[in-house]
């Protein structure tokens, strides 16, 4: 049994986090500036710090970035989850390893 | 809120952090790592190519502690958040509040020696740069004052 990802794989899963998210803002036709603005961040810094894959969106805000990004606030988590603890994901939506 | 654009700086490549700021920008992170917090750092930009540079927390996760922004001529620096912690022009100023963001009150000694090193380090570009820089100049306010000496 092993209690922890390995770090190559958590900062794997991170930067594919970042791209999902990037993909979902260019989707919506927002500039980092634009999501920053949206989401009444003073800058656009901590986006690119999140889409670069060095951070993740708090589970606070998680339903403000959604409505932001146009995408349903629970199927925005699910997917978040999915990459920031495939476990917990795994056991909660009994997805197969 | 209104977020303002900031134009970037003529001189400065888009992107890139100069050897000087790395120096100093590795200085906080030599202070988180000794304080135990800080595993790795990386840096990155943000879509409009402002050089970002992070500071990443404990493995297996390595959630960014800490990042420091060049947009224009200011320097942010945020916490893992996003909360900005500081804003300024001055790397110098901001380093040494990234520093003083190092858990505990019980400085290490490597964190008091990069305190020490940003504010020397400080102090010779705002003292003595200026006057190596224009030593006619130098020549004129030190030599009276020798003159007055002796």
């Amino acid at each position: 049994m092993h209690f922890a990802k390995a770090a190559p794989e958590a900062r794997q899963l991170r930067k594919e986090a970042g791209r999902w998210l990037q993909e979902l803002r260019k989707r919506a036709g927002l500039s980092q500036i634009d999501l920053a603005q949206k989401l009444g961040l003073k800058y656009y810094t901590f986006i690119s710090q999140i889409e670069n894959g060095f951070g993740r969106v708090p589970s606070e805000s998680m339903e403000e970035w959604a409505r932001a990004l146009g995408v349903e606030p629970a199927e925005f988590a699910r997917e978040l989850l999915s990459y920031y603890d495939r476990e917990l994901y795994r056991l909660l939506f009994k997805v197969k390893k | 809120m209104t977020i303002v654009p900031f134009s970037a700086h003529p001189q400065r490549p888009a992107g890139v952090w100069r050897p000087d700021e790395m120096s100093q920008l590795l200085s906080i992170y030599a202070a988180h790592e000794a304080q135990g917090e800080a595993s790795d750092w990386d840096t990155g930009e943000t879509e409009r190519r402002d050089p970002q540079f992070y500071i990443l927390g404990a493995q297996p996760d390595l959630d960014c502690l800490v990042s420091v922004t060049r947009i224009g001529d200011a320097y942010i620096l945020e916490d893992g958040h996003g909360h900005v912690v500081a804003e300024g022009s001055s790397l110098s100023a901001i380093a040494e509040k990234a520093v003083r963001m190092a858990s505990g009150l019980r400085r290490s000694f490597l964190a008091q020696i990069a305190v020490g090193w940003i504010a020397a380090r400080e102090f010779f570009e705002e003292k003595v740069e200026p006057l190596m820089a224009e030593p006619i100049e130098a020549a004129t306010h030190v030599f009276p004052q020798l003159a007055a000496l002796t």
